[in-house]
């Protein structure tokens, strides 16, 4: 369970280290609101607004933001303010495509969005661990002047239901910047 | 003392120090790894835990799959081997798709080489040289000496404590360990041993020296943070002088060793692109650039190069201007009209520009030769804003 709980932060911090809802990190503050859907519970609020329903080895919900000049832990490329979404989106694909614990990574679906009002993307991918774990990731995110913010929705196939989407659903619904 | 007499004392000791090698080889007192009822226990589930990571890498989508690249590394491994007087199963060797400078054995005789270090190579005595140094951790056991619990004693307490830290960190994967490198001992020994198994089967040991310079550039160049065939302990420099001591306790001979640098460019050479497009997406600019370079020695009429230059130069960023890039992808698409990624590379670059009109050409020459891309969303969004801009 303990190495599971490794590979589980790696891969987050991995994926797209990040951020929170109401504090602070360091240089980073926090900007963005959003509402826990029932039934789902925050595990952290410290680093990342991390919620889950049935357990994080099951299911949950991320929220980062991160800022444009914050390098990646796997890859040296990084964001820049003139990015387009489908740009900013091959820098995150790029960053799991080069973490080493992620394996059998597929992107099943990439393609532009809107997350509240501003224009992103959103990208499908699939990955196992290396116990076997299989795990599907709806991923949204847009550049908004410093910072880049992202919601995501990391679920194993064996919780992957209708019901967790629609309560994702609702945590891309209620997402917003402060002072927006 | 004459000229003659110093050669003939370098013979002998050459043949002293050739049969201490060849004996290091043969590790007599070292059982074959299966059938034996020395290496049940703690050897036997160090095999077990081999082959179980060896299947899960197979599944990974890590491993490159090329036959012809991969019966050929074989061929290196057995021509080594034949020089060996081993009676354990004969090592094995596949190929990894990651740009980290790397290479690593299980302890069941699976070698692992990263397509970054095997994309760094100049011929197959400098393959023959990592090849030998895994083959020489995987004869003489250096996984069981090191994670087996076996001659604990013989690994620095500073290894056990690091090789510990990541075991329990990673999961305790044996990958992770072998990759990590072993104590510095046993290193050295494998750097040592290594090399008078590539003199044995007649390739050329200088290239050692070529080769770890090379790499050491490289390190510098790109700063890279690598614990990979450099090892924890014997750091690049400790590995140069391991090679230098080996080729100067030998003695000089106007006879150069094999290099086969024609056969091992033409097996390697698509993986130099397939590492080099690894690099960009690691954000490695330098190491992308420098693996383009040496694919154009030998194909200068192979669009996906000329799509990688431009693209590294625009991922690059900097004061690069844009005509710049625009030429690398139209020489790719000159040379393969229906390659779609130059098209949208021209597109995007118009397209930030605000000049819509060509933008849009490209955008739709794009979908034209590639109408099913996982990105034709984006496409499509920006034509429609070329349509409406460019009114």
């Amino acid at each position: 369970m303990k190495k599971c709980l490794w590979l589980l932060l790696l891969i987050t911090t991995a994926c797209a280290p990040g951020m929170q809802g109401g504090g602070s990190n360091g240089r980073q503050s926090v900007n963005y609101s959003i509402a826990l859907p029932d039934q789902w519970v925050e595990v952290t609020a410290s680093r990342h607004f991390l919620m889950t329903k049935d357990g994080v080895f099951s299911q949950y919900i991320l929220v980062q933001q991160r800022h444009v000049e914050e390098p990646f832990k796997h890859t040296k490329r990084t964001f820049n303010r003139q990015m387009l979404p489908q740009e900013a989106a091959q820098v995150v694909l790029d960053e799991i495509a080069s973490d080493r614990s992620v394996m059998n990574f597929k992107v099943i679906e990439n393609k532009p969005t809107k997350l509240n009002r501003y224009d992103g993307f959103r990208v499908v991918f699939t990955y196992k661990t290396s116990k076997g774990s299989e795990f599907k990731t709806t991923y949204y995110g847009f550049l908004k002047g410093d910072w880049f913010y992202s919601v995501r929705y990391n679920v194993s196939d064996r919780y992957d239901t209708r019901e967790g989407y629609e309560d994702f659903e609702i945590v891309l619904d209620s997402f917003r910047i402060k002072g927006a | 003392m004459g000229k003659r007499k110093i050669r003939r004392i370098k013979e002998i000791v050459f043949l002293i120090i050739l049969g201490f090698f060849i004996s290091g080889c043969a590790t007599p007192g070292l059982q074959p790894l299966h059938g034996d009822s020395a290496f049940k226990g703690n050897k036997l589930t160090l095999i077990e835990q081999a082959e179980k990571e060896e299947a899960i890498l197979e599944e990974s989508g890590f491993i490159y799959k090329d036959h012809e690249l991969e019966a050929y590394l074989n061929d290196v491994v057995k021509r080594l081997y034949a020089h060996t007087l081993q009676t354990q199963a004969i090592p094995r060797v596949k190929v990894i798709k990651d740009p980290h400078l790397n290479a690593f054995v299980f302890p069941n005789g699976m070698i692992y080489i990263h397509t970054g270090i095997l994309s760094r190579l100049d011929n197959e005595a400098q393959l023959a040289i990592i090849l030998a140094h895994e083959m020489i951790h995987y004869m003489h056991r250096h996984s069981f000496k090191s994670f087996g619990g076996y001659e604990r004693h013989q690994v620095g307490k500073k290894s056990q404590g690091r090789l510990k830290d990541l075991l329990n960190r990673l999961g305790a994967t044996l990958s992770m360990a072998a990759m990590a490198g072993y104590s510095q001992a046993l290193e050295t020994e494998a750097d040592v041993e290594g090399m008078a198994l590539v003199a044995a089967a007649g390739y050329e040991p200088r290239e050692a020296i070529r080769l770890f310079g090379h790499l050491k550039r490289e390190v510098k160049t790109e700063r890279f943070k690598e614990p990979l065939f450099f090892g924890i302990h014997p750091r690049i420099d400790k590995r140069i002088d391991n090679c230098e001591n080996f080729i100067l306790s030998h003695p000089v001979t106007d006879n150069k060793g094999l290099l086969n640098q024609d056969i091992f460019l033409e097996k390697t050479r698509e993986v130099i692109l397939v590492n080099a497009f690894l690099d960009l997406k690691a954000g490695r600019f330098q190491s992308a650039r420098r693996c383009a370079k040496k694919y154009l020695n030998f194909n200068k009429n192979d669009a996906r190069v000329y799509y990688l230059m431009g693209e590294i130069f625009k991922l690059k960023g900097g004061a690069v201007p844009n005509n710049k890039m625009i030429g690398f992808y139209e020489k790719a698409i000159a040379l393969d009209p229906v390659y779609p990624e130059p098209y949208r590379a021209i597109g995007l670059l118009h397209y930030k520009d605000e000049k819509w009109g060509l933008a849009k050409k490209a955008f739709e020459s794009y979908l034209a030769v590639s109408p099913h891309n996982q990105d034709r969303a984006y496409i499509l969004e920006y034509l429609e804003k070329c349509q409406t801009e460019g009114v």
